[in-house]
Parts: structure tokens; sequence; C-alpha cells
């Protein structure tokens, strides 16, 4: 099959940062670095002091694991056995603090098919306990640090995780496509060829009213993007694009004048769209091409054998691809974690989805050259979440030997992993930021709100953050370890 | 030993042993009764009493002739309405019988302003659109519009099971269905509830005292606080403020969030519990559990029985599932409190009003709300009514087209944007896809919101069961049939409240998926996608498929097309400038299939499908 020329998109060059003062400097200064036991909320002053960590990455990864995770049992695994009850990993990389369960051992890639393993090997895929030096784990994210309790209600737990707070009307990756409203095609940015951030399946990502409606990322069902393809468009006999073009004219014209413009909105968005056709028909966002032409150093196929054919998989695939087209960031959701009953069985296997998608990507971006020089690897983050932990309830299960979620420690520590250059490159891999008593789970280091992760991953990816949670700040503890 | 008996006065040993039994007969009975997948309804919906239809349509009210307006200068753009002493006499002796019509008057014909004639293939077609959830085929609207006084015609349409399904996701929405956060039987109770509602059996406020304190609403949300603030939004339409939140959640204080174990579906169901802590054990409990606010209301379940087998924060609680007729009936009291207030009846006017209008036509004309509310109560609170009054008002029955003397919003017609789902299932059923109520490409049910969760590999059969005898649809391989709602959601259709609900947007990605969609519908460019529109859809009969195209062809297949597509015929420029580009064809020497198939995909991704 011809290589079909894809359309040259420039990558979007990042913002020039304004730092007026060394925002560390100016904590030192004042002789505050005493450590807190939570993040209380303070006022986050727009342009005035910006973290080190500002614009250190192009693109995010953000997953969700479906349903609430039992953090403790996976990433923060040096606890007592009722938060913990499938003990520690063996064979892990040197140097980490954050606790590898033996979940993580799951490595069913690397057998099996002699062949298959050897590709994976041979393009550089290992395991989580090898792999745990790259990433590094944030043990308590918490919804509200000065609640009493955890929210261990699904509806109010995710619209904070999508939104930062329960009922928010804004997601995340609305957020991020407005921050980089500069940068990207979204909203009336209409000079950028740079795509906007995608959601691979859930709207909840994809909230957004008043100013911020035109910056709702685009949602895919599904993972064939070549169903996003408008090729009809350019193919059409002239007659045909001419009665359309007249058909939707026509409409417009004989509406009351107060109704015309809500019809032009539309002519012009399909107006507009063509210009997208050009990527949604190119083959390198087709992850089912089966070209052996190397993308960014990686064929379709090679990345299939890296992050295999599940629905969180293939997700992972596309989002590399629309990475190349400068997309800053996807997000989608992975398994299913709300097990009522018979975790205790079900769990270990279904641990096979994250660590292959943390493997997979973690080999994946290595090997993947960036258009603006280095490696993906360089310019990614990937990072994990949930709507909340889960508990046992005081014991190593529930009694359906599952987990539930109420309101203790268990269920309100989201320990998240962050994997990526930023973080490895500044040697901040394997560490752990915060820590939780292994008895109790009492937070014994600082607890970090969802909102500021979120900041965080908008500084992060150079994004004006200003409007945006306003009590609470960014912070650089990924890249600085301070 | 009585039921009645406080647990306190029974000894560990005997409670523990009749706590066995009493669980070894219920799972008995349980496994006793086969589960009946189509109708897995359990909860308050089932204690319901029966009632017959609370009015018969079409109503009494007559089609109002459309007056024109009062021979007097109309109030210029941006001046609000005057109706002085000759207009409010010129609107009485109209003898309007539409309480909208009654309100309009004083807003438009009485005070100089004509309303915008409409046709009634257009009114049709929108009448479709809001009642139905898609447009209709000429012919449709053609058997369904024409020959029947606008009364009847609204009236049958209201009758008809697809107003019922829309009806029902609305409520869907409202409640947001999610059966990761509450037990499958509870929400297919509520949904039976609300089929009564939509099927006029039960009046509204009546809806609202089981609905206000049905485990679908009490088990997603985690304090009693919240709980009053989710029945706020939904039955009032606002947040409630700090002392309402306060005292209407002490009357959802008895709620407690748990689980239950249904062997039938192999799963652990989220659900509501009942928590005795605060009444029953002593006087000064009470309060905690009692509402002053608007009169003195408690929930006072008495003291727990044998039915109370857990314990939570030192507290004896029960599962809902266990409640009798008389304590639902303690419980309702939320319900009862809000359906009180006027905010109640004026709050569902108004959300009618926006989905009918697009605009909020009860702020424009304020005597509208209050003329519809008591035309609500007066027809024993039958949303049904409600929907009749305004579907057969002259303020709804205008056209999008033309110009006014002034804007003001009320004196022309509402050009809404199609919803995600009304357009998809307009054009697959134009397309010919929906064939005997099967979907092509699927579909979604609103009551299941994660069917994945029923189907995987520690799924029971009955789970398998629930699903297939769902909306959702199943593959000859029992896999589900995502397409259609995968394209929904995509477009903010068939939301599965986790947590985001319906949204509409014209947006470069949203048009570019339309444009996806008509073409794998159309296949416009002959390329052989799979599940496209079938010749015989797209050429009228009589036509085969390879026939030359000529100018009078090509104006056959357009005014077949344009008839199945937009219910209408075609205007004469559509007609002009397919007879030319028949011309073009003649010369180049298309058959009818390369013909029909691009025009398919003209028709369907116009503006005309996309708003209404």
């Amino acid at each position: 099959m011809p290589k079909k020329k894809s359309p040259k998109v420039p990558h979007p060059t990042p913002p020039k940062r304004v730092q007026l003062h060394s925002r560390r400097a100016f904590v030192k200064g004042m002789g505050a670095a005493a450590a807190v036991t939570a993040v209380a909320p303070t006022l986050w002053i727009p342009r005035v002091a910006r973290a080190d960590s500002f614009n250190t990455i192009k693109h995010l990864v953000y997953v969700r694991l479906n349903g609430g995770f039992r953090f403790t049992a996976a990433y923060n695994g040096d606890v007592a056995s009722e938060f913990n009850p499938y003990g520690l990993a063996s064979g892990v990389a040197s140097g980490v603090q954050w606790g590898p369960s033996a979940l993580l051992e799951s490595s069913p890639w690397l057998s099996g098919d002699a062949a298959t393993v050897q590709a994976r090997t041979d393009l550089g895929m290992s395991t989580m306990p090898q792999i745990a030096n790259s990433m590094a784990v944030v043990p308590c994210v918490d919804h509200e640090p000065l609640s009493g309790g955890a929210d261990g209600n699904h509806g109010t737990g995710l619209e904070r995780y999508y939104t930062g707070y329960a009922g928010g009307g804004t997601s995340f990756l609305t957020m991020i496509n407005y921050a980089l409203r500069d940068r990207v095609a979204t909203g009336s940015n209409v000079s950028s060829d740079a795509l906007p951030a995608f959601s691979l399946g859930s709207s909840g990502m994809a909230l957004g009213a008043g100013i911020y409606a035109a910056y709702r990322p685009a949602v895919i069902e599904g993972t064939n993007f070549s169903r996003f393809r408008t090729s009809a468009s350019s193919g059409l006999p002239d007659w045909a694009t001419q009665f359309a073009g007249a058909t939707d004219a026509r409409m417009r014209d004989r509406q009351h004048t107060t109704h015309q413009p809500t019809v032009d909105n539309y002519i012009q968005s399909r107006a507009a769209s063509a210009r997208f056709d050009a990527i949604f028909g190119d083959p390198i966002l087709n992850i089912d091409d089966t070209s052996e032409t190397p993308i960014d150093g990686l064929t379709q196929s090679q990345l299939q054998t890296l992050l295999g054919n599940s629905g969180a998989g293939r997700r992972a695939r596309l989002a590399l691809r629309l990475f190349h087209f400068g997309c800053p960031a996807v997000y989608f959701g992975e398994g299913g974690y709300d097990m009522h009953s018979n975790e205790e069985n079900n769990l270990p296997s279904s641990m096979e989805g994250p660590n292959q998608l943390l493997c997979g990507l973690n080999a994946a971006l290595r090997a993947m050259a960036h258009p603006d020089g280095g490696t993906y690897w360089d310019h990614t983050l990937v990072v994990l979440g949930s709507e909340f932990g889960r508990t046992g309830r005081g014991n190593r299960f529930n009694s359906a030997r599952g987990t539930d979620h109420n309101s203790d420690n268990a269920t309100r520590w989201m320990s998240m992993p962050f994997m990526g250059g930023a973080v490895q490159n500044n040697g901040q891999g394997g560490k752990m930021f915060g820590r939780t008593r292994p008895s109790d789970l009492a937070a014994e280091g600082t607890v970090y709100s969802y909102r500021t992760i979120m900041k965080t991953l908008m500084h992060m990816l150079g994004g004006d953050h200003d409007d945006f949670f306003p009590a609470d700040n960014p912070t650089d503890i990924l890249v600085d370890g301070a | 030993m009585t039921a009645s008996l406080s647990t306190s006065r029974v000894s560990t040993l005997p409670r523990a042993i009749i706590r066995l039994l009493l669980a070894a007969s219920l799972l008995h009975c349980s496994t006793q009764t086969s589960y009946n997948t189509s109708n897995p309804a359990r909860g308050p919906g089932q204690l319901l009493e029966d009632t017959d239809a609370l009015n018969t349509l079409p109503l009494t009210t007559a089609d109002d002739a459309i007056p024109h307006a009062r021979m007097v200068t109309p109030p210029a753009d941006g001046e609000l309405p005057n109706c002085d002493g000759a207009c409010t006499t010129f609107c009485t002796d109209l003898n309007l019988q539409n309480p909208l019509n009654r309100a309009l008057c004083h807003s438009a014909w009485g005070v100089g302003l004509d309303t915008q004639p409409i046709h009634t293939l257009q009114a049709c077609r929108r009448l479709h659109m809001d009642l139905w959830g898609r447009f209709p085929s000429l012919a449709e609207a053609k058997q369904n519009c024409e020959g029947n006084t606008w009364s009847q015609t609204v009236a049958n349409l209201l009758q008809s099971d697809h107003f019922v399904r829309q009806c029902r996701a609305h409520w869907a929405d409202q409640f947001e269905y999610n059966t990761t956060r509450v037990s499958v039987e509870r929400i297919y109770d509520l949904d039976q509830i609300v089929e009564r509602l939509c099927r006029g059996t039960l009046a509204y406020n009546r809806f609202a005292e089981v609905a206000a304190s049905h485990p679908v609403l009490t088990r997603q949300h985690d304090t009693p606080g919240d709980r009053a603030e989710a029945a706020y939004r939904i039955f009032l339409g606002r947040s409630p403020f700090t002392n309402e939140r306060s005292d209407v959640g002490r009357l959802y204080a008895p709620w407690d969030n748990d689980y239950y174990d249904s062997q039938a579906l192999g799963q652990r169901l989220p659900d509501a519990w009942v928590r005795y802590g605060c009444i029953g054990t002593d006087e000064g409990d009470t309060g905690s559990c009692t509402s002053v606010l608007f009169g003195y209301n408690t929930v006072d379940l008495g003291t727990p029985d044998l039915r109370s087998t857990r314990e939570s924060g030192g507290d004896r609680t029960m599962w809902s599932g266990l409640l009798s007729a008389e304590e639902w009936r303690v419980l309702q009291a939320p319900g009862r409190v809000l359906a009180a207030q006027s905010l109640f009846w004026e709050h569902q006017v108004d959300a009618l009003l926006q989905h009918y209008m697009g605009y909020d036509l009860a702020r424009e004309i304020p005597t509208a709300r209050s003329e519809l509310v008591q035309y609500l109560v007066d027809h024993h609170g039958d949303l049904r009514a409600l929907h009749f009054a305004i579907a057969t008002s002259a303020a709804y029955l205008q056209s999008t087209e033309g110009s006014t003397a002034t804007d003001h919003r009320w004196t022309y017609g509402p050009l809404k944007q199609t919803p995600a789902e009304g357009w998809l299932t307009s054009l697959t059923h134009h397309a010919g896809l929906i064939q005997n109520g099967t979907h092509d490409w699927g579909s979604c049910d609103p009551r299941i919101s994660h069917p994945e969760d029923f189907l995987d590999n520690d799924s029971t059969a009955i789970a398998y069961g629930l699903v297939e005898a769902s909306a959702w649809t199943l593959d000859q391989e029992g896999q589900l049939q995502t397409t259609f709602s995968d394209y929904a959601k995509s477009l903010g259709g068939c939301p599965d409240n986790d947590p985001s609900g319906r949204f509409s947007t014209v947006s470069v990605l949203t048009t570019s998926t339309q444009l996806s969609i008509a073409t794998e519908l159309c296949d416009p460019l002959l390329d052989g996608i799979e599940n496209h529109a079938a010749n015989e859809i797209l050429i009228p009969s009589g036509t085969v498929d390879n026939a030359a195209i000529n100018p009078d062809g090509a104006v056959a297949v357009l005014e077949h097309q344009v008839a199945r597509f937009f219910g209408r015929s075609p205007t004469d420029d559509e007609v002009t400038e397919i007879r030319l580009a028949g011309e073009e064809c003649e010369r180049l020497r298309c058959t009818a299939e390369e013909f029909a198939r691009p025009l398919c995909y003209a028709l369907l991704s116009s503006a005309e499908v996309l708003f209404y």
C-alpha cells in the first residue's frame, strides 16, 4: 500500500514562559519551608510565580481506572494487609520508594508465543517492577483535603475527578483546550492545524458551558478513528457539492433573521471541517493499518504488539497517533474495578490491563521520535487516576470477597502514578511524594487535591490556567521533587 | 415473637437464629420466583396504587382560530408590550380556549403584534421530533397530520408508545440513571412509575412524592443535604437555600447507602438502606428527622424490628427492599413538602415551555406560566395536559421563516438543534436501517447505562437476558451492537450519566462526525460501505439501479428523497438545480445509483436535518 503523504502539521510552538520571579526563591526567602500535612487553600497569583514545571510536557495521557480503584493494592503497597492483601512485588528496580504491589508482577505479555515475546522484548518492553523507577507516585491525592472524610459516591466522586468539584461544570480536558487556546484548533482559533484534546470514550470529560462550551474536547466512542473521516466531501461530484451547499444556504436564508446565525454557524463549521479531512483520513490515525511504514519510528503493528488490542490498548495507540498531529491530551478509561464482590480472584487478572498499558507506553514512548526532537518519552506524561480508592471495611475484603467505598482513608486516597520523561529525566523516577501510615493509612505527608493535580498538569503543558482553581497552586514536585 | 418487637428485647442467640431463618426464607422466596428479565423492577413502584387515566385526550380545549392582531401600533423592538383595557377586552372577546393563547394575546395580538403562520407539514415535522424523537417521512406526515384537527393529531401522538419512550428518556436524564451507582432493579422500578406519569395515569404531584424518596434518587447521593439538593433541582429547578437544605435534608436522614447481593444477576448491587438512628428510640432524636420549614413533617418509621440486619455507625439499618407500604408512605415526606409549593408546578411549566420553544417563554410572558399552572392543576396534575396545551398553542405553531415587524421573540417560531439521538434515528430510519423496530446499528437503553457490566465473563444468564430484553441490541455472537450509541455519545446523546448528561453543540468535530455518518449511510462514492441505505430506499420504485439519469429522472430521484428525508416536496429552486445536475449526469452517463447516492449525502448532511 503506497504511503499516503500526511498533511504537514506544524507542531504547536510552546509559549514563552512568563517568569518574573522564581516562586521557589520567593518561598525560601519567606522562610516558609515547613512541611504541612495538607495543602490548604492559598491564593494562586497569576503569572507572577510560575513553578519550574511550566511547559515541561507537550502531551498528556490521562487514564481513569474505571469504577473506583484499590490504589493501595497496586501503587502504595507497603501498607497493612487490610489495605493491600496481595503483598509486595519482587524484582523491583532499585531506588523505588512507592511500594509496588505483587499485583504489578502480572506480565503475561512476556510469556506465551516466543516470537511475540521476542518482538516485545526487542521493542524494549519489560515488567512493571522493572520500570517502577520511571514513574513517581503521589499516594495521597484527595477530593477535598480539608473535608472530614472521603467522597465514596460514584456520581460525585467522578464529578470531582472530571471537573475538580462535585457538580463542576467544566471538565479537565475542556480546561486544557481553553488553557492552550492559542495553540490548538479549538474555540475560535481557526488558524491552528494542531488537534485539540480528545476524550476517547466519555463525555464526562467534555463538559463546558458559557465561554468554555466552544473548548469542549471531541468525544470519540469506540476505537476506530476511521469513522471520523469525511472523505465523501472531497470526492463528491461537483453538482452534489454545490447542491449540498445551496441546500444549507437556502435553509439559512429563509429563516427569520435572528435564526440565521444559528444555521450559518453550521455552514461555517462544515467548511472548517474540510480542513481536517486530510488529518482525519490520514492512515496515521488508522491504527489497524497493516503498512510496515514506521510512523515516528514505530509501525501500527508494532504499537499493537506493545499495547495490545484491548479497548484501552487501542485507545492508547490512537492517543500516540493523535499526538503526531499536535494533540496535547487524550483521556480514556481502562478496565472496570468496581469489584464489590470477588475482587480477590478478579483483580489479579484484571491488573494485566493497566500493567500492559504502562509497560507498553513506556516502551513505545521511548522508541518514538518526536517531531520537535527527542523522543515522545521526553515530552509525554502518563497519569492514572480514578474516582476514589476502595476499602475492605477494616478487613482484607468485604463479606463478598470484594471491596466497597465509603468515607474512610482507603477510599479517600487516590495514589496516582505519573510516568514520563519529565519525571525520570529530572531524577524523580521511583519517588513517592507524600506518605501514608501503614497501619491505618493516615496521611503523614502532603495531601494534594485533584484540583492541584489538574492545575499542575495544565501548568506542565504550558497552558494558561489562571481561570481555573484559583485557590489551588500547581506543584512542581514531579520535576524537582521539592 | 412478633415483627414489631424491639431488637433491644431480643437476646443475641435467638435473634441470630431468627435472622438466619428469615434470610433462608427470603432466599427460598427469591429462588422460587422466576426472574423476569423484561421487567426486573423491584421497589416502591410495586406498592403504588392503581389509577385510571386522569384525562381523556384530546382534551375538550378546541383548536383556537389564530386571530389577526388588533389594529394598534405595536411595541417597538425592545419595548415591553403594555396590554391596556382595550387590549384586555380584545383578548377576552376572542374567547380563546388554549391557556397559552390566552396569555399570548396580551403580549401579541392584543398589542398589535401578529404571529407567524406555519405550514402544516412544517408543524408536523416539529411535533414529531418533539414528541416522538424523530422526523416523519412525507407519507407519515400526511398520515399523522393531515385529515385531522391539530388537537386530534397532538392527542394521537401523545398517546403513542413513541411519546412514552421519549418521556421516559427525559426523566432518565433528570434522575441520571446509572447502573453503577444504583441497582438496575430500582431503576426499572422508577422507570415504570415514570411510564405511568407519561401515560397520564399518575398525577405529577403523586409522582414527585414517590420519586423524591425513591432509591434511584437517595442512593446516588451521600448526605441528607445532597439528597435534598437533588430533589430541589429536579422538582423545583433550583438549589435549596441553606436553611431549606438543612431542614428538608432532615427528611432524608433515614436513608443510608449500602449494597445487596442479587443471586439472579450474580452481582452485588448498590441500593438504598434505611437507618434507624434518628428515630424511634427516644423522643429527643425525632428532631433530626423532622422538617418544620413547611409545616411539621417527620419521618418516623417506628422501632427497628427483625428486618434490620446490619449496623452502620452504631445504628440499625435495613435494606429498603424490605420496607412495607406504610413505611414507604412515611418516607415520601420530602416529595409531599416539595409538591405543596407553587414553584413545583411552575418549574415543570417552565421546563416544558423550554423544551418546546427552545427559549424561556415563561420569562418573556409570565402570565403564560400562571395560565399553564392553573390548566395543569385543573387537569389533575396530568402532564400530558401540559404537553397538549403547549403543542396546540399559537406560540408553538409558528413558522421559523420570513420576517416580522419586530424581533419580539414570541412572534416567530422556535428553531432548535435536533437532539443527537433524534438526528441519528431520523437518518437511520429514513435510510431504512430500522426495520420492524430493529435497528441495524443497535440502540441504547437509559435504564442500563453500562450494559457491558452485565455481559462480562462473571455474568449470569439472567444478567445477559436482562440486556437482551432491553433496548440494547446484541448481535448473533452475543456482542453488544454499539454503532448507534457510539455515534450518539459523540454527538451528545445516549448519556451514561457517568456523570455527564445530554448536550448539543455545533463544532468542527461534531460536524465532521455528522458528515461521516451521512457518508456511511449514503455511500456517496459507491465505496461499498457496509450497512448503507439500500438502492430501493434512495431510488423511486420503477427505476432500476443502472438506469441512465436524465433531467426528469434526476427530478424524480429528488422528489423521492426529499419526501423521504425532509417530509415535504422539493422547492422550485431545488428542482431547477437538480435538473442542471441531471443534464450533467446525462452527459457523463451516470446511473440512477451513481446519482442517488451523492444526492442522499447532500440531503442528509444538510442543515435542514440538523435544525427544526
